[in-house]
């Protein structure tokens, strides 16, 4: 920006012989020398860095305890914590062990909830935040994880936006979108679901009721993004459970 | 809503660099996000105004952030081209087979700096 005339540098400059020339507001050519030199300084690097950095140390940490996490994403109420009661209880009776870290802006609801299976969890509160963020899991990563965890899921915070742009150190983000949402939300939020290796259809027991149009949601989540692995499940009636804990199963093989 | 986050960071790195740089007063900050960044033009100029009004001791007050919005990069498996998008595509541009490959999009870079 030019000190001398707060013009903002998006219009024409003669910078060469020391003068200054824009066209004003009022559009009438201004000259007047430009003693003052501004340099621009090359920087490039994430916005976030500070936090990635965080989320690759807590993945180190994760890899060296030999646990495999998923980062679980959707809007408020699309059954990530219905789901995980489920899926823990299911992984108690494989043998497998799991552990949780659940982000709420208040209280320990969801983290009671799920106490219930007996798998250690912990709860973040955020308050006024919409996301988790790498320090947040950083703070409580020992304490939440005990050695020989083989599964640490996190619930983020309700939020179909802003947890997207903030790594935690896990191996997958995993996307959860509800029949009740319609068929629309990858296109008009494609973040999440850019970035998810698989999406969860969840609340499929009354995708007929609400006349919810598959094929068309399918399409959608392959417009944004055509490698997503795409599961359909309820954990009401517990539709799609043998295939999701195929695959939660097949993952930690790898 | 994490816009202004994304601001205190900026400012995080701003402030390292001008410790370290003889605390240049800074016009502007260019930025590069991508169309799948997650992050809302206005909503980030807006959060911008409010984290700079007291950063660096009053140093960064009026300071611009300059937003480049960077395309989506595509690679088709069929033809083997590449090709830019403004919006998400389900099929390639030249050739019309279905789902191209998706290069990027997501990006939320600092790019530069205009000191004094
Ligand atoms: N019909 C049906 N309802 C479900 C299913 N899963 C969850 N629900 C209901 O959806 C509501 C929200 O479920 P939660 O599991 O709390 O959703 P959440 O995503 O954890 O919510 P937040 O943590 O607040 O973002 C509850 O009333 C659940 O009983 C399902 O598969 N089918
Ligand atoms: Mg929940």
């Amino acid at each position: 920006m030019c000190k001398d005339c707060g013009c903002d540098g998006h219009h024409h400059h003669h910078h060469g012989d020391g003068m200054h020339a824009h066209t004003g507001a009022d559009g009438k050519v201004y000259y007047h020398s430009h003693e003052t030199s501004t340099r621009e300084v090359p920087l490039e690097q994430a916005i976030l860095a500070k936090n990635d950095n965080t989320a690759e140390l807590n993945r180190a940490f994760l890899k060296g305890r030999g646990t495999r996490t998923f980062n679980l994403i959707s809007s408020p109420g699309a059954g990530k914590t219905t789901l995980l009661i489920k899926t823990l209880e299911a992984l108690k009776a494989a043998g497998i062990p799991t552990a949780v870290i659940v982000g709420d802006q208040y209280g320990e609801i969801d983290a009671d909830r799920m106490r219930s299976t007996g798998v250690p969890v912990t709860q973040i509160q955020v308050h006024d935040s919409c996301h988790l963020t790498a320090q947040q899991i950083s703070a409580v990563l020992e304490t939440s994880v005990p050695a020989g965890t083989k599964i640490l899921f996190i619930e983020n915070v309700g939020n179909l936006v802003c947890p997207v742009a903030f790594d935690l150190g896990e191996d997958e983000k995993i996307a959860l979108l509800s029949t009740p949402e319609g068929e629309e939300k990858p296109l008009k939020y494609p973040g999440l679901f850019t970035a998810a290796k698989l999406v969860l259809l969840t609340k499929m027991d009354i995708a007929s009721a609400l006349g919810w149009d598959k094929e068309l949601c399918i399409r959608n989540v392959k417009t944004t993004n055509p490698q997503a692995e795409i599961l359909e499940i309820s954990s009401k009636d517990g539709s799609g459970f043998d295939a999701w804990i195929d695959y939660l199963k097949h993952s930690i093989t790898q | 809503m994490h816009e202004l986050e994304i601001a205190q960071s900026l400012l995080r790195t701003i402030d390292d660099w001008r410790d370290q740089n003889g605390s240049p007063r800074v016009l502007s900050v260019r930025i590069e996000m991508g169309l799948l960044s997650g992050v809302d033009p206005d909503a980030m100029q807006y959060a911008w105004e409010a984290a700079c009004e007291f950063a660096c001791g009053g140093m960064m007050k009026d300071c611009k952030l300059l937003i480049d919005h960077l395309p989506i990069k595509y690679e088709c498996p069929g033809c083997g081209r590449e090709f830019e998008s403004e919006k998400l595509v389900s099929a390639c541009v030249h050739c019309g087979k279905e789902y191209p490959r998706r290069k990027g999009g997501r990006e939320l870079n600092l790019k530069s700096l205009e000191v004094e």
